[in-house]
């Protein structure tokens, strides 16, 4: 390959790639998918932790007495609440489930550990984890939120 | 002549296959074969205790010297650029680049510029491994300082590798599937991260590439390739490429093309 060795050549590309992005997409689809998932596994990622801590507050529990009841290591439920990227153990989420008394498997999908195969479920993950922002006290609005996704979460 | 002495040499099947497979390459017996390894092996130690280098005449075909624009001079530097890509390069993209992509990604959309935010940094090139064994595939890197500036992988055969330009519709081309500049480079990241650019010129670089590449594959230097919203300046005003029309198969990127006068214009510099 015998490039080309003119500086001048060089100054002017340089100068009409220097405001420019670079970069060729060939496998647009497959980052686009890739950025659909992490989009959707952070709204569930979400909806999981605000549904537990809601859950916890509205049982007037602290995180240790929490973790009693639950049966699970107190530092894998402050893992889950302070760490977005941590994946729980099973056994911890199936714990969750049975406390809350929601189906495991959704469960299982909120919290990163199955994929969801369903629009619904995507849409009502987003919409709980946008309006349940942990707050010091629970607002009737929160309690509503809380309720009416657990309905939902056992209703399919 | 010298005496010569008898010596029973213990190889492994593995070692004894190699030496037979080499003598009868070679057209000589195993014993000659033998010797002129050891007037080989001597010759090297005795030139690398002069302090000499041993370098391979064909490593230095795959890499080229070019020049790119160093920021902080405005002058050009000398980098290097090479088609002998490997894992370890896809890994340093993953490593180095990506938290940078990142960083910088966050800052535009914590100031409202989502639209400016590079739409392919999820792009895993670790999973794109297979990839490098595949012969119609061509790979390019350019490394400055120890570091890689710039990626690029070509495709020479593929769904892609055809013109649509109506004058030189349905000829061959060679497509480009990724291009990416390292982001130290690309003022619209360092801006956001409150830093300037280091080096200016790779892609340009890597687009000349890509027509060599496809005259050396006699496509005259048709070059094709699907670019994104925010990178179709580079294409169209840097390049001189011509947009040909948007792609509905390719979530109606923009396809733009090289017919062999553009590539030849862009190679020269006769705008």
């Amino acid at each position: 390959m015998k490039f080309n060795s003119d500086p001048e050549w060089l100054k002017k590309q340089a100068a009409l790639e220097d405001n420019c992005f670079v970069s060729v997409g060939g496998l647009v689809l497959a980052v686009e998918d890739l950025e659909k998932q992490a989009q959707q596994a952070t709204a569930s990622r979400t909806a999981f932790v605000n549904l537990l801590s809601l859950a916890r507050r509205e049982h007037k529990l602290t995180w240790e007495q929490f973790s009693q009841k639950l049966d699970v290591d107190l530092a894998e439920l402050i893992e889950i609440e302070n760490d977005e990227t941590y994946k729980p153990t099973p056994r911890t989420v199936t714990k969750i489930a049975q406390f809350l008394r929601v189906p495991a498997d959704k469960l299982f999908i909120l919290s990163g550990l199955a994929r969801a195969h369903d629009r619904h479920f995507e849409e009502a993950a987003l919409r709980f984890a946008a309006r349940s922002q942990p707050v010091k006290a629970l607002t009737s609005e929160e309690h509503e939120a809380l309720e009416e996704y657990v309905k939902f979460l056992c209703e399919r | 002549m010298a005496d010569k002495r008898t010596m029973t040499l213990n190889l492994t099947d593995q070692e004894m296959n190699l030496l037979e497979d080499l003598s009868a390459r070679k057209d000589v017996s195993k014993t000659a074969l033998l010797r002129q390894a050891l007037r080989l092996y001597q010759m090297v130690e005795a030139r690398l205790s002069r302090g000499e280098k041993l370098f391979f005449e064909d490593d230095e075909k795959k890499k080229a010297r070019i020049h790119i624009i160093d920021n902080a001079t405005g002058r050009p530097i000398e980098a290097e650029i090479f088609d002998e890509v490997t894992i370890e390069h896809f890994i340093e993209t993953q490593q180095t680049w990506r938290p940078i992509v990142l960083r910088a990604s966050r800052q535009l959309a914590a100031r409202g510029s989502h639209q400016l935010i590079p739409q392919h940094y999820h792009w895993d090139w670790t999973t794109k491994a297979p990839e490098l064994a595949v012969l119609a595939n061509a790979f390019y890197g350019i490394r400055y300082d120890g570091q890689l500036q710039g990626l690029m992988k070509l495709e020479t055969v593929g769904q892609f590798c055809s013109c649509r330009l109506p004058e030189q519709a349905g000829k061959a081309l060679v497509y480009v599937d990724y291009v990416e500049v390292a982001p130290w480079n690309l003022k619209l990241l360092t801006n956001a991260l409150g830093e300037r650019p280091r080096y200016n010129a790779i892609g340009s670089r890597l687009i000349e590439a890509a027509v060599l590449k496809s005259k050396e594959e006699e496509c005259k230097g048709r070059v094709g390739l699907h670019s994104l919203p925010v990178t179709e300046s580079f294409y169209l005003n840097a390049c001189g490429m011509t947009p040909v029309g948007r792609d509905p198969a390719k979530q109606n990127l923009l396809w733009l093309e090289y017919t062999p006068e553009q590539a030849e214009t862009f190679l020269t510099g006769a705008r």
